[in-house]
Parts: C-alpha cells; structure tokens; sequence
C-alpha cells in the first residue's frame, strides 16, 4: 500500500510542475511589465528599475521561474492588475465558497443517484429502469446553466421562494442555507445523471456475481442480498468513478457560480480572464489545477485502500 | 484474402433506425446540420438587423414566430446562425482533436515498444487537465474568442481520442491477419491505413458521436461564461448568456437557445449510445 502510495505521489510531482510551468509561461506572454504596473502610473523610472531588479525580472527565463517558485513556496502569487489586492488574498476568500457549493450539491446528489442505479439495476428492462435511464441521458444533455436559469426563473422569481444572488452567511445560518439552496440543487442536479447511470452499470455486474447468487441461494431477504452483499461490492467502483467526474463537477461549479454570483474561485477566474487580469487568472487556474490533481490523487489512493487488487495496477 | 470478408456495414443504418428514439435523434441531427448549413439561404432576415420597436416581442407575434431578442433581431435567423456557429464549433474541434488524437493513438499502439510509453505518458498527463481548465487557462492566454474555445476544446479531446484509437487498436494488432499482411512485406504506413484504421473505425465512430455532444456542451458552456463567441455573433451558448439579462422581462431569449443546445446534445447523445448498440454491442465507455 505504502509502496503504491509511493508511486502514484511520484508522478503527481511533474504533472504539478508542469502546472506552475504553464502558469509562468502565461505571465510571459503578456504585454504588460509586471514591473510597471507594481510600481504604478505615477513612480520614477529609478523606481520602476529597482523594483524589476527586486522581482528578478532582468534575468533569464529559467532563473525567472526558479524565483517564482520560490515566491510561489511563500505564499505569493503576485498582485491583481486590477485592484492591486494580493492574488493570495483574494483566493484565500473564494476557495472556501467553492468547496462549500460542491460539498452541498454531492452530499444530496451521490445518495440520490446511487439509489436511482440501484432500483434501476434491481429491476432491470422494467419501467422503473428504463425512466432513470431517460432522466439521467436527459440529465447529461442539459447545460448547466439553463438549469440555473430555470430555477432562477421558477424558484427564485415567480414563487419568491428562494434567492438566487450571491452567498448568504455561513452555512449554519437559515440565510446561508437558503442561499446555497438553488446553486446546489442546479451543480448537484446535473451530477445526478452520471452517477445513477455508472451506479447501475456496477450493481448489475454485482448482481450476477457467483456471490449474490450463494446469498439468495441461503436464504437471505432479497433486501439484504441488495444492499449487504451487491451494492456494498458495487460501491467500489462507483467510487472511482465518482472520482473521475471531479472535473466536470469543477466545469459546472464555474458554471454555477458565475449564474448564481457566487463568490467562488470559478467566478473569480472568469471575471479575471474577462478583464485581462493575468496574475488573478494564473493564480485561479494554478489553485484549480492543482486541486483537482490532488483530489484525483486522494481518489485513487481511496481506491487502492477499498480494493486491494487495484495496488498492482 | 477471400477468407477475410470485411464487416458489413449495409445492415448498420437499418439496426440503428429499429430504435425509435435513435431514428428520431438521427432525424433531427440531419435536420439541424441542414438547417445551419443553408441558414444563410433560409433565415428569414439578417442575423444583425435589429429593429428595436419589436424588442423584447414574445414567441408566436405576428411574423416573430420565435419573437425578437433585447435588440429586437429574429429570434428564428439568430436560431439558424447560432445552431451554424455551435455545430461549427463542435466540428471543427472534434474534428481537429480526433485526428491528432487518433493519429497518436494509433502510433502508440503499432510501435508499441518505443511509442506507447512516452504518447501515453502525455496524455495521461493532459489528462490531468478538465476540459473547462484548459478553456479558462486558452482564454487567459489567446484573449476569449470562437477560436479560444475551439483550440481549447480540441485539445481536451486529444487525449480520450488517443486512448480509445489506442486501445481499439492493440486489440486489433493481436489479429492473425495482420501477421499476414506484415509477412507479404507490406509497409508500415500502408498496414496502419488500409488495415488497422479500418477495423478500428466503429469505436472510433461511437466514441466521436458522444464527444461531439460533449464538445457542444463545453463549448456552449464557455461561450456562457463569456470566453467564447463575442456579441453580436450567433452562437447558442452567447445567445443564452445575452438572454440571461433580460430574463425576469422575456425569459424566451434565454430559454429557447438552451433548448437548442439541450436538444441537438440529447440528440447526439442518443445517436451515439445507439451507434454503440448497432455497431458492436461489446463496445462500452
């Protein structure tokens, strides 16, 4: 286990350096000196100078990036070009919002659709599986944000039931809660689809395992042959597979969050990109990159400890 | 060579078409890649003339049968000129994705003892990239634009083109015929074009079906944020986006492009599931 563990942590290192390597190399493309612009409009020649001796911006490319990293190791990811706010500052304020939108659309959305498959598989060819199985190719067909607009429009507008703008509070207050409500029913509903439909495809490999048949052959509840013995072995799998969708979750958090003005780290990157704020939109895009490589890592070690056939791969 | 009787593929079309939603989805896929293709001839109007005493004006007014959007243009031309855009797009980047990536896989798998590791390797590592990352991080480079977002979306679809090429491939490197084809001196290049890629070619069909949907929905998705086609072009997706302003006044500007989008990708996402049964049913994803 260690041994994998090992392994799999080893080739995350070049893929996040190559991660910090494309978001150097995006500061390198742009027009503007970074040098200028930290001393602003109004600062002498002299100064402007001295502060690209500072930064390192007079010395080749690769002493650059060595310098960036090093900056990078200490917390800086250089200033907004825009309100001259410390990128660092800005992220440390939206990262929470992010994770906090998509822990509130899985913790509904992975129990719904794991049942979805799972009655889907159970009476498989019937009625039943065959309406999860439209839902969830529907489910996959919508874009995210007309599902946004569409709770905007019903939920939000012509009922008056929830709001629809912004985050709320903490979540522990009935004003957070309401505020996440329509953003997490929208990401969590597009998540549905997916995971109802690889929960069916496991189940049903399950359900004809010799395993389950021995269950039913000793005399086992057909309720405890489902949920005992096929769908705790089919649990593993979608796992995985839940972990693999991780980056469609972050397309639909970005998504979600520019629909609903939630102030996350994908609304952030938007609205920097939008307003060529390159040192925000590296900084959004080295974090999101970077944590969506771990959380692929966490997946696969996850899986490694469930099933112990997966260390040799 | 008598022995070897190629695939047959006359029975294909008549499978798929004994599934009802599949005969309809192809339908309507025809119907819409032919709607883009001659909107320049069909659209009732210019997609930018604007009259802005029809602003605003809903679905079913006289002549409007769609109604107008915030500037008062036709909603129905703007349909046509979108869906032309968005279908571009999805072409063009799937298109340029499947052959790179097709290319790479195929390479990967015939030189199997040099290729294969380094290929994979990249891809694996490109893999580690969500699609909507490699938009943001285009966007930011390239300034937002169509183009942004067809590089993009072209460059997410490489390395799951090359897997499936590659996998589809070593399978059908293992075939005895291919040994033959090899002892008779063949080159090669010939070998990879006249007898690997046809062989390869139904899940590579399949798998391009479902990615075009996919690449429809990122895509569309994009341009909603803003990083893809800019005012005052046609696109769905910027169509929605624009719509999203006005949409407690005439939520029909909004809703009626992403009902556009939400049905060709259902439709080709029905097509592909279908393909998959008619082709080869052991096919899976």
């Amino acid at each position: 286990m260690l041994r994998h563990a090992m392994q799999r942590v080893a080739l995350v290192v070049p893929v996040l350096l190559g991660v910090l390597l494309i978001g150097f190399l995006l500061m390198q493309v742009v027009p503007t000196d970074a040098a200028t612009v930290r001393a602003g409009p109004t600062a002498s020649p002299d100064v402007v100078e001295a502060i690209r001796r500072d930064l390192g911006l007079d010395k080749p490319l690769y002493v650059q990036f060595g310098l960036y990293l090093w900056r990078l190791a200490q917390g800086d990811l250089g200033v907004s070009i825009i309100n001259n706010v410390p990128v660092t500052q800005e992220l440390g304020a939206t990262i929470g919002p992010t994770l906090e939108l998509m822990v509130a659309s899985l913790i509904w959305a992975i129990p719904i659709g794991i049942l979805m498959g799972t009655v889907a598989a159970y009476w498989r060819g019937k009625v039943v599986d065959r309406a999860v199985l439209a839902f969830s190719v529907a489910g996959g067909s919508v874009p995210v944000f007309f599902l946004g607009l569409l709770l905007i429009w019903f939920v939000g507008f012509q009922w008056q039931l929830l709001p629809f703008t912004g985050r709320g509070g903490p979540l522990w207050t009935l004003e957070g809660l309401k505020a996440i409500a329509l953003p997490a029913l929208t990401l969590g509903g597009v998540f549905i689809g997916p995971v109802s439909r690889m929960t069916r495809t496991a189940v049903l490999d399950v359900l004809s395992a010799d395993h389950v048949r021995t269950a039913r052959a000793k005399g086992l509840t057909e309720r405890r042959v489902v949920t005992a013995h096929a769908l705790r072995n089919a649990l593993i799998p979608v796992v995985t597979l839940i972990g693999l969708q991780i980056g469609f979750l972050l397309g639909g958090a970005v998504v979600t969050e520019t629909v609903f003005s939630w102030p996350g780290v994908g609304r952030l990157a938007v609205g920097a990109i939008l307003s060529s704020d390159l040192p925000m939109a590296q900084g959004t895009i080295i974090v999101l990159s970077a944590g969506f490589i771990l959380i692929n890592l966490f997946v696969d070690l996850l899986y490694a400890a469930l099933d112990p056939r997966m260390r040799a791969a | 060579m008598n022995a070897i009787a190629p695939p047959k593929r006359a029975g294909v079309l008549k499978r798929l078409l004994r599934d009802p939603a599949a005969a309809i989805a192809l339908g309507f896929v025809v119907a819409m890649v032919l709607a883009a293709v001659l909107a320049p001839w069909i659209a009732p109007t210019d997609p930018f003339d604007n009259n802005l005493a029809l602003s605003m004006k809903p679905p079913g007014t006289p002549g409007l049968l769609l109604g107008a959007d915030a500037q008062g243009r036709d909603l129905i031309t703007r349909m046509l000129f979108g869906l032309r855009a968005s279908l571009m797009m999805g072409f063009v980047a799937t298109a340029a994705g499947g052959v790179v990536g097709v290319l790479l896989g195929f390479l990967a798998a015939f030189y199997q003892r040099w290729l294969d590791g380094p290929i994979m390797r990249l891809m694996d590592m490109m893999l580690s990239f969500p699609a909507i990352l490699v938009g943001l991080a285009i966007a930011a480079i390239f300034g937002p634009g169509l183009s942004s977002v067809i590089l993009a979306l072209a460059i997410a679809t490489v390395p799951l083109m090359a897997r499936i090429a590659r996998g589809s491939a070593l399978v059908t490197m293992r075939l005895d015929y291919i040994e033959a084809a090899r002892a008779i001196g063949m080159t090669d290049a010939r070998l990879i074009w006249r007898h690997l890629a046809p062989n390869c070619l139904s899940a590579i069909f399949v798998f391009t079906t479902l990615r075009f949907g996919q690449v429809i929905l990122l895509g569309s998705a994009l341009s909603f944020l803003g990083l893809g086609a800019q005012p005052p072009m046609a696109e769905l997706g910027a169509m929605a986006s624009e719509g999203r302003n006005f949409l407690f006044f005439a939520p029909h500007i909004a809703v009626i492009p992403c009902i556009g989008i939400f049905a060709i990708v259902l439709a080709f996402n029905l097509l592909g599931d279908a393909l998959r049964d008619a082709l080869d049913p052991r096919l899976r994803f």
